[in-house]
């Protein structure tokens, strides 16, 4: 399964959830890739806390597998990443492997050439005969790479693969238009897959929404000390949801709700049990949150037609 | 390197004027057939044709084999050669693909390194004459030529076989003739070898250890005239390699896992018994060298002995599902 995660801003916390989820899914027993398709800027080795790939690999990483035809390396993360959570993995029982496909320290943005999407059909073909996931973190925003893989996912030879995709946005006004624009405005994915030979229903059947750093007005109280403040927070919250509804944006496509959690606003990285009931320093409601997303994606009965 | 002459040489590897040959180098990767069914007979061949108009080779027996063309591919680079020495190689790597019983696909490289025939790159056609022969130029020794290819990392500097394997490999797997679903996740083994190669020489073998997963290195002594005898056991290894690794280390624990989580893992091990435990078929009959290089590497790696064991753990998983089936919600 092809997994694509978007976003229309930068900062929704999108690369971050994607990386937590992936890990939730190797731990019960999933092999997963994890694709860095955001070229100009490669994060996701930060996150996975992969010291060679932090900011993009020297060489051989998704960028140069594109322009320069090289191999895609791949980087085991029990391996190669620093964090004791990720180097543990191999030895939790039941468990499978993360592997991450980094992206180039000096990439950028590229232009697509006539031979990529046949390419990256074959990078996704040949995945998926060994990882029961793909994750695929796009860059914020219309970006080359999001043609690239509208283009890619329409060819024949990708018809047999279910591809998925999430597009996270923050909870707010100006975040869930900007979402709304991204799949449904005249340059948006819909738009764009179906000049490419998607099927544009189809294609929106398979768009899911996360919410990113919404805050848990049952949890926070600390942040929400006096009374009025949490009846206009609730009344807001109510105004936002309908604001989603009317978007088709609705609890019915609603893939997953993470809570504002302070640690990875400060930190970035893949958090797991010890983190919230050892240190303590995550929130429970947030290992539960990239938990459920992470059943989410999987569950068939979810991601039935509207 | 002398100019050997071919008059003496009974069956000459290369042509008339070539030099012989000092060493061999391939390597072979091994996957799953991208197609949900395994493949018929005549499915096998047509996906073999990678050349229209050149033959497919097929043995049905002992298990089902077809073998594409060979394809060419002309190289002109740098050798990585290990400790000292520089070298250049420009000559012709040849590549096929291979089905067994239409499920497994194999990719393999192979070319046969001699000493160059002149002191400058020649004309094109001269290498085309000798496909599957890349000439050196320069003169490092063969062992640090041998090294430098074996212990090379990936990305791949020098000679790059790797490559041209994997790019058989896609190439069929992208066919429009298959369905492209995933009957079993898998990985995808890679062999490497490389043959130090003198008249008269018996064949032997040697199985270096790796520390990467999935990456296999061994050493062979041969005369020239067994290379193809070489080029197959290195097939058959990896084949069998790829086999055993994929019940011990896929299989199995997913299996068990699944039990543990209640989950059904009755497809996987089916597909292990039905599909993968019949192909475990030694390549002893082929000839007596071929079963003395393989009677060799078993005898230190037991590897009959441990599939049959996992082939027994997979039957006792399968009658413990039978008997106690996980609970369906």
């Amino acid at each position: 399964m092809l997994i694509f995660a978007t976003s229309d801003k930068g900062g929704t916390g999108r690369s971050v959830t994607s990386c937590n989820m992936a890990y939730r899914r190797a731990l019960q027993g999933e092999a997963v890739a994890y694709l860095d398709f955001d070229f100009g800027s490669p994060t996701a080795g930060a996150i996975f806390d992969v010291p060679k790939a932090e900011r993009g690999v020297d060489a051989s990483g998704l960028h140069s597998y594109f322009t320069k035809h090289t191999e895609a390396q791949q980087l085991d993360t029990a391996l190669h990443s620093d964090s004791d959570t990720l180097r543990d993995l191999p030895r939790i029982s039941g468990a499978s492997r993360l592997v991450l496909l980094p992206g180039d320290k000096d990439g950028g943005e590229f232009s697509i050439s006539a031979d990529m999407p046949a390419r990256c059909a074959q990078l996704f073909l040949k995945l998926d005969r060994e990882f029961d996931l793909c994750i695929v973190d796009l860059s914020a925003g219309r970006s080359y790479a999001v043609d690239l893989v509208l283009e890619a996912t329409a060819r024949p030879e990708l018809a047999a693969l279910t591809s998925r995709w999430l597009v996270f946005h923050r909870w707010t006004k100006q975040h869930i238009l900007a979402a709304h624009g991204l799949v449904f405005g005249e340059k948006g994915l819909l738009k764009a897959g179906e000049r490419r030979g998607h099927d544009p229903q189809k294609l929106n059947n398979s768009v899911r929404y996360v919410r990113t750093a919404v805050v848990d007005l049952g949890v926070d109280q600390e942040s929400v000390t006096r009374p009025a403040q949490g009846a206009w927070l609730r009344a807001y919250d109510q105004k936002l949801r309908e604001q989603a509804d009317k978007l088709r944006m609705g609890r019915a496509r609603l893939a997953g709700q993470i809570p504002y959690d302070p640690m990875l606003q400060w930190s970035e990285q893949v958090i797991d049990d010890s983190d919230v009931s050892g240190l303590k320093i995550a929130n429970q409601a947030t290992v539960q949150a990239f938990e459920d997303l992470a059943a989410k994606l999987s569950d068939e009965r979810f991601w039935e037609g509207l | 390197m002398s100019h050997a002459t071919t008059d003496r040489d009974p069956i000459p590897a290369v042509p008339d004027d070539g030099a012989q040959p000092l060493l061999g180098f391939g390597e072979v990767r091994t996957c799953l057939i991208q197609n949900l069914a395994g493949l018929s007979p005549s499915a096998s061949v047509a996906l073999m044709q990678l050349t229209p108009g050149s033959p497919v080779s097929k043995v049905d027996r002992p298990t089902r084999r077809v073998v594409s063309p060979e394809q060419v591919t002309g190289v002109d680079c740098r050798l990585h050669v290990a400790r000292e020495g520089r070298g250049r190689a420009i000559g012709t790597v040849l590549s096929h693909a291979v089905v067994t019983n239409g499920r497994i696909l194999q990719g393999t490289a192979h070319a046969a390194l001699a000493s160059a025939t002149a002191k400058e790159r020649r004309e094109w056609r001269h290498y085309l004459r000798q496909p599957g022969v890349v000439e050196v130029l320069g003169s490092p020794k063969p062992h640090n030529v041998m090294d430098g290819y074996l212990t090379d990392a990936s990305p791949a500097r020098g000679l790059d076989l790797a490559s041209i394997s994997d790019r058989i490999i896609d190439e069929v797997q992208q066919s429009d003739r298959l369905d492209h679903t995933t009957a079993l996740r898998t990985g995808t083994a890679v062999v490497r070898w490389a043959a130090t190669l003198a008249q008269e020489a018996k064949p032997t073998v040697g199985i270096a250890k790796s520390d990467i997963p999935n990456f296999h290195v061994i050493r062979l002594n041969g005369s020239p005239e067994d290379l193809p005898m070489l080029i197959r056991f290195c097939e058959e290894f990896a084949l069998h390699e790829w086999l055993l690794t994929t019940v011990q280390d896929v299989i199995v624990p997913r299996a068990e896992a699944d039990i543990a989580r209640d989950r059904d893992p009755l497809d996987s091990l089916l597909f292990a018994l039905n599909e993968l435990a019949p192909l475990w078929m030694p390549p002893t009959h082929l000839s007596p060298d071929m079963k003395a290089l393989w009677e060799a590497m078993e005898s230190r790696t037991h590897y009959s002995r441990l599939f049959e064991r996992q082939v027994a753990r997979i039957r006792d998983l399968r009658d413990q599902v039978k008997i106690r089936p996980p609970r369906r919600f």
